[in-house]
C-alpha cells in the first residue's frame, strides 16, 4: 500500500512518467524486432541451406556420373574436408550402409529436411556447446547414400550478434532517453512549477505577479506563458479600475454625507421630528461605517494599505479584546474566554487591525449563537508563529456558505433580521492576508472554528528591524 | 463651563462645511477665519496667532498636508486637526506623521470636531511635567497612580484608571465616546460594544456614588465631561 502509494507519487513527475513509459514502449519494440529477425532468419536460413545442400548433391551426382565411385569419395572428402570445423557434416554410405567417407558412423533413421539433433545423428555433443543439430538432407547418387547436414550454428551466431547490438542499443538509448527526458522535463517543470506559483500568487490577491514570458513565445509553453501575462495584466487593470471607481465612489459621497449631517444636525430640536434627526443621523453613520470596510477591505486585499508594523505583545492584545467583548458576550448571555500564550510570545502586525480583525470574529460569535453558548479565543505559539482561534458553540455555518462566507455582502441569513452588511468576514481575511497569515472556516458540531494561522511571531529586537517597513 | 474664547483657522474649500463648522464654533463662542485654499490658509497661518487650525486634506493650490510640512518647517508649532475624505489606513497615518495633531474623516458630527478641537487647542506646555491632577476634591497622584477624593483612597482597575486620567487632564471639556476609544483603549475602529459605557458606569461607582456631588457628567448626543 505504502509502495503503491510512493511510486504513484513519484510517477507524478510528468517527465518521469514520460520517462517510464519511453522505456517500457522501447522494451516492447526490441522484443518485437528480436522475435521477427530470429523467425525471418531462421526460415531464411534453413531455405538457404537446403539450397547448398541440393546443389551439392547435384554436383556429386554429375562427379558419379562422369568417374565413378572413387572419385565421388575423394570428393565427398574434398568438401568435408573445406567446410568450416563443425559447419557442415557429411556421409556416404554404401548400399549395405557401412560408412564409407564422413564423421556419420553409420545411416541415422531420419527424414530428409528436418533439423537432427546430434544424438539421433549418434554423434558426440559439441564441445563447445554451439552446436546441437544440423538440417539434414538425404539423396541417393548411384548405389550409394549421401547425407549432409549444415549446423543451425550461423543462425545463432547472427542472432547474438543482433541481439548484442540490439540489447546495446538499447541500454544505450534508454540511458539518454531517460537523461534528455528528465532533463527537458526538468526545464519544463521549472517553468511549470513558475507558471503555477504566479497563478497562485495572483488568486492570492497578488495581481501584479508576472511570469515574465520571453515574448515572441520559443515553444507552445512559452505561448501559453504569455497568454498567462497577458491574462494577468488585463485583470489587474480591471481590478485596479474597479477598486479606483469604489475609492472615488466612496471619496465623492463624502462631502455630501457631510452636508447632509449638517443640515440634519443643524435642524432645530423640537420634540417632533427628534426621532426622524437621531434615525437619519444613525442612517448616515451606517453608511460611513460601510464605506469604511469597504475601502479598508479593499485598501488591504490590493497591498495598497501600507500600515505600520511593530511586535505586537499577544497576552496583553488578547487582555485588550477581552476588555472591548467581554461585557457583551455577558449581557448575551454567553461565557467569553480568552488564553493567551507564555507572556513573551508577540507578532510582528498591526495591533490595531488584529485587534480588529479578532473582534469581527468574536462579534459574530456573540451576533450568531443563542444565550448560553460558549466563546473562546486562544493564541498558540509554534516555532515562529502564531495561530489565532475563535470559536464558538453557536450554529456554525451551512457547508454551503462556507466557501462564500468571506464574500462582500454575502451572509447567510438573507431576512437580515440580525443587523450586519456582511463585511466583517471580508475584512477579517483581508487583515489575515495582510499579515501573511491565512484563514480557515471550520463547522465544529455544534459551532464554528475560525483559524487564523501563520502570523509571524516577533521578539521586540527583531521587530525594530522591521520599524518603519510596512506589509507587502 | 467658561471655557475661554478660541481663535479658529479653518482651512476648507467646501463652502458649506465651512459656513456649518464656522456657525457651529461662532455659537460656541469661538472666533473662526475661513480661507478656502492652501496658499491663503498657509500666510493666514503664519500672519496670526491661532489656537488651532482645522485643515481639509484636500484643498486648492497648496494640499493640507504639505501646508502642515510647510507650517512646521516654518517653526509654527500650532495645533492642527486635519479633516479628510480620504480614509485609506495609511492617509490617517501620513496625515498624524506629516504634523498634524488629530485626524477627523468626513462625515464628522460638528460635537465631534468641537470636542477634539477644545482637547487640542493651547494644551498646557508638555515640558511641564504634571505630577497631579485635580478636579474638586479628586486627586489623582501621577507618581504613584493613587486616587482619592475627598482624603478617601479609590481602588481603580488600570483601565478604569486611564480613563480617569484622560477624562481629568480634557477637565471641563467633552471627550467623546471615539475619543476615548482611540486614547483609552488604543483603538481607531468602532468595536460596536458598550465598553465606553460600561467602563464609565464603574468609573462612576466608584468615584461619584459614594460622594454627595457628582463630577463625570454625560453631555447628551457629545460625549462624557469631568468638572468640580
Ligand atoms: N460565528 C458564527 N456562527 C454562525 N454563523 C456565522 C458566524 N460568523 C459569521 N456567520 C455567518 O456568516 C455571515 C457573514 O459574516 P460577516 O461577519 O462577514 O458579516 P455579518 O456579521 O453578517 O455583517 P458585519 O460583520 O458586516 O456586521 C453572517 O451573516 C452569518 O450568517
Ligand atoms: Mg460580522
Amino acid at each position: 500500500m505504502v509502495d503503491r502509494k510512493m511510486r504513484s507519487l513519484w510517477l507524478r513527475r510528468t517527465s518521469r512518467r514520460l520517462s517510464v513509459q519511453y522505456s517500457l514502449l522501447y522494451t516492447g519494440l526490441v522484443l518485437v524486432i528480436f522475435l521477427l529477425a530470429y523467425f525471418v532468419s531462421r526460415y531464411e536460413m534453413r531455405d538457404w541451406a537446403k539450397d547448398l545442400m541440393r546443389d551439392d548433391a547435384a554436383s556429386l551426382q554429375v562427379v558419379f556420373d562422369e568417374g565413378d565411385l572413387d572419385s565421388l569419395r575423394a570428393s565427398v572428402e574434398a568438401l568435408s574436408r573445406l567446410s568450416a570445423a563443425r559447419m557442415r557434416i557429411f556421409g556416404l554410405f554404401d548400399e549395405a550402409g557401412n560408412a564409407i567417407s564422413g564423421k556419420l558412423e553409420s545411416v541415422p533413421d531420419v527424414r530428409s529436411s528436418t533439423h537432427v539433433s546430434l544424438r539421433e545423428l549418434g554423434l558426440p555433443p559439441d564441445p563447445s556447446g554451439e552446436v546441437d543439430g544440423y538440417w539434414v538432407q538425404i539423396d541417393r547418387i548411384g548405389p550409394w547414400t549421401l547425407i549432409q547436414g549444415i549446423s543451425d550454428e550461423v543462425i545463432f551466431e547472427l542472432l547474438e550478434a543482433l541481439v548484442a547490438a540490439l540489447v546495446f542499443g538499447f541500454v544505450s538509448l534508454l540511458a539518454l532517453g531517460l537523461l534528455l527526458g528528465s532533463r527537458i522535463g526538468r526545464l519544463t517543470e521549472d517553468r511549470v512549477a513558475i507558471i503555477s506559483d504566479v497563478l497562485g500568487r495572483a488568486s492570492s490577491g497578488d495581481l501584479s505577479a508576472r511570469i515574465a514570458a520571453k515574448d515572441p513565445a520559443f515553444d507552445d509553453l512559452g505561448q501559453v506563458e504569455t497568454r498567462i501575462d497577458h491574462a494577468l495584466g488585463q485583470i489587474e487593470s480591471l481590478v485596479t479600475a474597479q477598486r479606483q471607481i469604489t475609492v472615488d465612489v466612496a471619496h465623492d459621497l463624502r462631502s455630501p454625507l457631510q452636508r447632509l449631517r449638517q443640515r440634519l444636525e443643524r435642524l432645530a430640536p423640537t420634540s417632533r421630528f427628534e426621532d426622524d434627526k437621531a434615525a437619519g443621523l444613525a442612517a448616515i453613520d451606517q453608511i460611513e461605517r460601510t464605506f469604511n470596510a469597504l475601502l479598508t477591505i479593499a485598501d488591504l486585499e490590493h497591498g495598497q494599505s501600507a500600515f505600520d508594523l511593530a511586535a505586537v505583545p499577544v497576552g496583553p492584545m488578547l487582555d485588550d479584546l477581552r476588555d472591548l467583548y467581554e461585557e457583551a458576550a455577558v449581557i448575551a448571555g454567553m461565557t467569553f474566554d480568552v488564553s493567551s500564550p507564555g507572556p513573551d510570545v508577540a507578532v510582528l502586525g498591526n495591533r490595531n487591525l488584529l485587534l480588529q480583525m479578532l473582534g469581527n470574529l468574536v462579534e459574530n460569535a456573540i451576533k450568531y449563537c443563542p444565550r448560553g453558548a460558549r466563546v473562546a479565543v486562544s493564541a498558540t505559539s509554534r516555532g515562529r508563529q502564531v495561530d489565532f482561534t475563535v470559536r464558538d458553540s453557536g450554529p456554525g455555518m451551512a457547508e454551503g456558505f462556507l466557501p462564500h462566507a468571506y464574500d462582500r455582502f454575502s451572509r447567510e441569513d438573507p431576512s437580515r433580521h440580525i443587523p450586519g452588511n456582511g463585511l466583517g468576514l471580508a475584512m477579517v481575511r483581508a487583515i489575515a492576508i495582510g499579515h501573511g497569515a491565512t484563514v480557515t472556516l471550520n463547522n465544529l458540531d455544534p459551532g464554528l472554528c475560525v483559524l487564523v494561522s501563520g502570523l509571524f511571531s516577533s521578539s521586540v529586537n527583531e521587530a525594530a528591524l522591521f520599524e518603519g517597513r510596512v506589509a507587502r | 463651563m467658561e471655557l475661554e474664547s478660541m481663535n479658529i483657522l479653518l482651512i476648507e474649500d467646501d463652502a458649506e462645511t465651512a459656513a456649518y463648522v464656522t456657525s457651529g464654533f461662532h455659537e460656541e463662542g469661538h472666533s473662526v477665519r475661513h480661507a478656502a485654499n492652501g496658499s491663503d490658509g498657509f500666510l493666514a497661518a503664519l500672519d496670526d496667532d491661532y489656537d488651532i487650525l482645522i485643515v481639509d486634506r484636500m484643498i486648492p493650490k497648496l494640499d493640507g498636508l504639505s501646508l502642515v510640512k510647510a507650517l512646521r518647517d516654518a517653526g509654527n508649532r500650532t495645533p492642527v486637526i486635519f479633516l479628510s475624505a480620504l480614509t485609506a489606513i495609511r492617509d490617517r497615518v501620513d496625515g498624524l506623521q506629516g504634523g498634524g495633531d488629530d485626524y477627523l474623516s468626513k462625515p464628522f458630527a460638528f460635537a465631534e470636531l468641537s470636542a477634539r478641537v477644545q482637547a487640542l487647542a493651547r494644551r498646557p506646555a508638555l515640558a511641564t511635567e504634571e505630577t497631579e491632577l485635580r478636579t474638586s476634591d479628586l486627586i489623582v497622584d501621577l507618581l504613584i497612580q493613587k486616587v482619592t477624593r475627598a482624603g478617601t483612597e479609590i481602588r481603580l482597575q488600570p483601565r478604569e484608571y486611564r480613563l480617569l486620567c484622560y477624562l481629568m487632564r480634557n477637565a471641563d471639556r467633552v471627550v467623546t465616546r471615539t475619543m476615548l476609544l482611540e486614547s483609552v483603549w488604543d483603538i481607531n475602529f468602532d468595536p460596536r460594544t458598550n465598553v465606553v459605557e460600561t467602563q464609565i458606569s464603574r468609573l462612576r461607582d466608584k468615584v461619584d456614588k459614594p460622594f454627595d456631588r457628582p463630577l463625570i457628567h454625560t453631555v447628551r448626543g457629545s460625549g462624557y465631561r469631568i468638572h468640580g
